[in-house]
C-alpha cells in the first residue's frame, strides 16, 4: 500500500518519541517478566517494528506496544519452554541486586510474575494489564496480592 | 518488610540497549497481527443497564464451570488418500489459551488437540455441538469489545470444522448459548435466557424461526435430544431443585426425571435412547445413569470425582466422556468412563477447559495405560490454594490506583466498582474477608465473614464472650443455592452470633452441594477454632445505602474464580455483603451503614492476632 512519506515519518517520529519514553521501562520489565534480556529486547523491538506497520491505525501507541511487546515475549517464553530450552541468560552480565529480583521473580508464575512486574515495577494501569492479559481487572488484583505476598515472603526467607 | 515497588529498584540498574536501531522500518512482518490487534465488535452492544450486564455474567461465569454436556450421534466415517476408512471421533470442546476461549478438537485417547482457527471469532467461544454429519460445529460466543469486555449475551454462531465459514444464528440482546444440534440437522435446541428465566428454544439451523418449545419459571438448561429427535431431556429448578426432566420436542408432556434433595443435571440421552446419563452429588459427586424414564438410577464414576461433573456418550454407548476438577482446583480434566466396568481413563487436562461434545463416530480402543493428562504447561498454581490460611483484612491493604478507587479485600474477589454501578452509585467501599481451605474431600471450605457494627444482635442470638465466636455448623441455617446453571450448586451454613454485642453473621459455603458428616465435621474443625475480634479501629465513612449485594458480590465472585481456573469445586462467597433483612431486624442500623464500617474484621485462627 503506498504511503504519503511524510505522514509516514510523522508516524515514525511519533513513534520514537513513544520508544524514548518508554522503550527503557519496557525492555527491563520485560527483562524481569521474562528473565531473559534478549528476549525482552527482541520483544521491544518487534513491537515497534509492528507499531510502525500499522500506523494510525494504533489508537494508543503507547499501551499498544506494551501490550503486542509483552505477547510477544509471552510467546516466545512459551515457545521455548515447550522446546525445551534452559535458560541461561540469567548469568550474562547484570548487577547482582538484579539478579536477586531476576531469581525471585522466577518462582512466581507466568501470569503473576506479569501482574506485579507491570503494575509495580511498569506502573501499568491494571485496565491495561487486564486487556493485555484477557482476566478481568479484579483477577490482576487477585494476582498483584499474590505475588506480591510470595515475593514478600522469599524476601523474608532470604533475610532470616 | 520490603514492598515490591523498593525491590523493584533494582531493575534500574540493569544498562538499557538502544532497541530504537533494531527496529525495522521496513513494512513490518503480519504474522502476528491477528495476534494484536484490538479486536473489534462486529456490531454495536446492545445498551443494557449495567445491572443486566452484570447479573448476566453470572451465566457466562458458569458456563466454564460446568461440564455443559450435549448429547449427539450419528455415524460419521471419514476417508483418508490412499487409505482404508477410517472413523475418528474427535472430541470438540473449548479452553482458553492466553485469557481467550477458542475451540479445540482432540482424538479420544487424548492425542492431537488442536485449535480450530476461526477468524473473527466475536469472542470466548463456549459449548460445541457436532452437526450430525460432522462436518460443522455450532457453538455460543459472547461479541467482545476492544477492551477486551463481553457486551450483551452469547449468541448461537455456526462454523465448519476447520473453521471457515462462521456465521451468526440467533441475534438475540437476550442470552442464547447452550446449543445441541438435533439428530436430523435441521434445527438447534438452545437456552434462551431473559431477565433470569432461561427456557429451552429450537432455532433452524439456517436460523430461521427461533421460538420457545416450554416455558417455566426458572432455568431450563443443557437440552439434550433423544436419538430419535422427538424428545429432550434437559435440567431445571422450576421446581426449586435442580431436577432432569424429559419433554417431547414440541414442548409437551414434560415429566420429571429425578426425584431428591440433591443436585441432579446435566443430562445426555444414551445413543441407544435407553438411557440418560448426568451429574448428580445424590451419592458424592459424579457421574450417573439411569433408564430414559427415570428408574433404576446408578453412579458410574466409582471414585470421587471432583465436581462440576457433566456427561457425554462415545457414539457406541459404552463410555461417557466427563470433565472434573482437580482436587487442588488448578485444572480441569476431561475423561472417559468406561460405563460397564467404571474405570476412569483421563484424556486431557487443562486450567481452562470446558464443555466438550463427542462427535458421531466409532470410538476407537483407548490405549490401556493413559499418560496423567497434561497440565498445558503450566506451573500456576491455584490461587485460592495458595492463598489458603487466615486473610487478615484492613483498610492498610488498600491498592492504591486511580483507575481501581475503592478498596478491595485481600484475596477477595470483588470489583467494587462494578457493584457501584450496579447498586445506583451508593456503594462506596466495603470489604468482606474469607478464609478458604482445601479439605481432603477435594472441596473447599469457604468462610465468609461479615459484622454489621451498628446493628444489635437479633434477641434470639446467643451471647457469647466478647471476642469469642463458637460456631456450631450443625447450629447452622442451611441453605441451598442453585444461582444460574446447575454446576453452580452450593450450600450454605449460615451462622448468625453476635461478638461484643455486635451482630455478625459467618457463612460457610461448600461447592458441589451440601456436604456429608465427614466433610462437616472436618470443616467444623476448622470453624471451632475462628475467633471474629472486632477492629479497635473504627473507620467510619460516609453512610451510604447498600442494597442486598448478596447476588451480585456472588456473580463477581463467580466470574474472578472462572477467571482463574478454579471454579470447578465451589462457589466462593465474598464482598460487600450487607442482608437489607439484616438492616430491618436492627432499626438502630436503619437504612444506611457505614460502608468503612465492616472493613475492620479480622477472621483468624485462635490466637492468630
Amino acid at each position: 500500500m503506498a504511503q504519503d512519506g511524510r505522514v509516514a515519518s510523522e508516524e515514525s517520529a511519533a513513534l520514537e518519541e513513544v520508544y524514548r519514553r518508554i522503550g527503557g521501562k519496557l525492555w527491563r520489565a520485560l527483562t524481569a517478566y521474562s528473565g531473559n534480556q534478549e528476549i525482552a529486547k527482541d520483544a521491544v523491538a518487534e513491537a515497534f517494528t509492528q507499531a510502525l506497520g500499522r500506523g494510525t491505525s494504533i489508537r494508543h501507541p503507547e499501551a499498544w506496544v506494551w501490550r503486542a511487546a509483552f505477547k510477544i515475549a509471552a510467546g516466545e517464553l512459551k515457545q521455548r519452554s515447550t522446546r525445551g530450552v534452559v535458560e541461561t541468560d540469567l548469568v550474562v552480565q547484570m548487577p547482582e541486586p538484579v539478579m536477586d529480583v531476576l531469581a525471585a521473580l522466577r518462582q512466581l508464575p507466568a501470569r503473576q510474575r506479569a501482574v506485579v512486574v507491570f503494575h509495580d515495577y511498569a506502573d501499568r494501569p491494571a485496565d491495561e494489564i487486564a486487556h493485555t492479559l484477557g482476566v478481568t481487572r479484579a483477577t490482576v488484583y487477585v494476582h498483584l496480592s499474590e505475588g506480591r505476598r510470595r515475593l514478600r515472603r522469599m524476601l523474608e526467607d532470604q533475610d532470616g | 518488610m520490603a514492598d515490591t515497588k523498593d525491590l523493584f529498584r533494582a531493575l534500574d540498574e540493569l544498562p538499557e540497549p538502544d532497541i530504537w536501531a533494531d527496529v525495522s522500518f521496513a513494512p513490518g512482518s503480519d504474522r502476528l497481527r491477528a495476534d494484536l490487534d484490538d479486536r473489534r465488535p462486529p456490531s454495536d452492544p446492545t445498551p443494557r443497564h449495567r445491572a443486566i450486564i452484570a447479573l448476566a455474567a453470572l451465566a457466562v461465569a458458569i458456563v466454564p464451570l460446568g461440564a455443559l454436556w450435549f448429547a449427539f450421534r450419528s455415524e460419521s466415517t471419514l476417508k483418508q488418500p490412499g487409505m482404508v476408512p477410517v472413523t475418528i471421533v474427535p472430541i470438540a470442546y473449548s479452553a482458553s489459551v492466553e485469557g481467550r476461549w477458542h475451540l479445540f478438537t482432540v482424538e479420544p485417547d487424548g492425542t492431537n488437540a488442536t485449535m480450530i482457527p476461526i477468524a473473527d471469532l466475536p469472542g470466548d467461544a463456549f459449548h460445541p455441538s457436532w452437526s450430525p454429519d460432522g462436518t460443522r460445529l455450532v457453538f455460543d460466543a459472547r461479541v467482545t469489545d476492544s477492551a477486551g469486555t463481553a457486551r450483551g449475551g452469547p449468541d448461537l454462531y455456526i462454523v465448519d470444522s476447520d473453521g471457515s465459514n462462521l456465521h451468526r444464528i440467533t441475534t438475540s440482546p437476550d442470552w442464547d448459548s447452550l446449543p445441541a444440534w438435533s439428530p436430523d440437522g435441521s434445527s438447534i435446541a438452545y437456552v434462551h435466557g431473559h431477565d433470569g428465566n432461561d427456557d429451552i428454544w429450537v432455532v433452524g439451523s439456517d436460523g430461521s424461526d427461533p421460538h420457545p418449545v416450554n416455558e417455566a419459571p426458572g432455568l431450563d438448561l443443557l437440552p439434550s435430544w433423544s436419538p430419535d429427535g422427538k424428545s429432550l431431556t434437559f435440567a431445571s429448578n422450576r421446581a426449586g431443585n435442580p431436577e432432569i426432566y424429559v419433554m417431547a420436542s414440541d414442548g409437551s408432556d414434560v415429566q420429571r426425571l429425578t426425584h431428591n434433595s440433591s443436585f441432579d443435571g446435566a443430562p445426555a440421552w444414551s445413543p441407544d435412547g435407553k438411557s440418560i446419563a448426568f451429574a448428580s452429588d445424590e451419592d458424592g459427586p459424579g457421574v450417573y445413569v439411569m433408564a430414559a424414564d427415570g428408574s433404576g438410577v446408578r453412579k458410574v464414576t466409582d471414585e470421587r470425582q471432583v465436581g462440576p461433573i457433566g456427561a457425554h456418550w462415545s457414539p457406541d454407548g459404552s463410555k461417557i466422556l466427563f470433565t472434573s476438577g482437580s482436587a487442588d482446583g488448578s485444572m480441569t480434566s476431561m475423561s472417559i468412563v468406561d460405563v460397564a466396568s467404571g474405570r476412569v481413563t483421563p484424556l486431557v487436562g487443562a486450567e481452562e477447559l470446558c464443555c466438550p461434545t463427542w462427535q458421531a463416530g466409532r470410538l476407537p480402543a483407548v490405549t490401556s495405560t493413559p499418560e496423567p493428562p497434561p497440565t498445558g504447561g503450566s506451573t500456576d498454581p491455584p490461587i485460592l490454594q495458595s492463598g489458603s490460611g487466615w486473610q487478615t483484612i484492613s483498610t492498610g491493604d488498600h491498592l492504591d490506583d486511580e483507575s481501581y478507587p475503592l478498596t478491595w479485600a485481600t484475596n477477595g474477589m470483588f470489583d467494587a466498582r462494578d457493584l457501584e454501578s450496579v447498586v445506583g452509585g451508593a456503594f462506596t467501599t466495603s470489604q468482606a474477608p474469607y478464609y478458604s481451605l482445601p479439605l481432603d474431600s477435594g472441596q473447599i471450605l469457604i468462610v465468609a465473614g461479615l459484622v454489621n457494627p451498628a446493628g444489635t444482635p437479633p434477641a434470639d442470638s446467643p451471647t457469647f464472650p466478647p471476642r469469642d465466636l463458637p460456631l456450631d455448623l450443625h447450629d447452622a441455617d442451611v441453605e441451598r443455592e442453585w444461582k444460574g446453571q446447575p454446576s453452580a450448586r452450593m450450600c450454605r451454613y449460615v451462622l448468625r452470633s453476635a461478638v461484643n454485642e455486635r451482630y455478625v453473621e459467618l457463612h460457610v459455603y461448600f461447592g458441589g452441594g451440601c456436604p456429608n458428616e465427614d466433610t462437616l465435621a472436618k470443616a467444623q474443625d476448622e470453624v471451632a477454632t475462628l475467633i471474629v475480634p472486632t477492629s479497635d479501629r473504627t473507620a467510619v465513612g460516609e453512610d451510604v445505602v447498600v442494597p442486598d449485594l448478596i447476588g451480585l458480590s456472588f456473580v463477581d465472585a463467580r466470574a474472578e474464580l472462572e477467571a482463574l481456573g478454579l471454579g470447578m469445586h465451589f462457589q466462593v462467597y465474598t464482598g460487600g455483603y450487607i442482608d437489607e433483612a439484616v438492616l430491618k431486624q436492627h432499626p438502630s442500623a436503619g437504612s444506611s451503614v457505614s460502608a468503612h464500617s465492616i472493613v475492620n474484621l479480622v477472621i483468624g485462627p485462635r490466637g492468630a492476632r
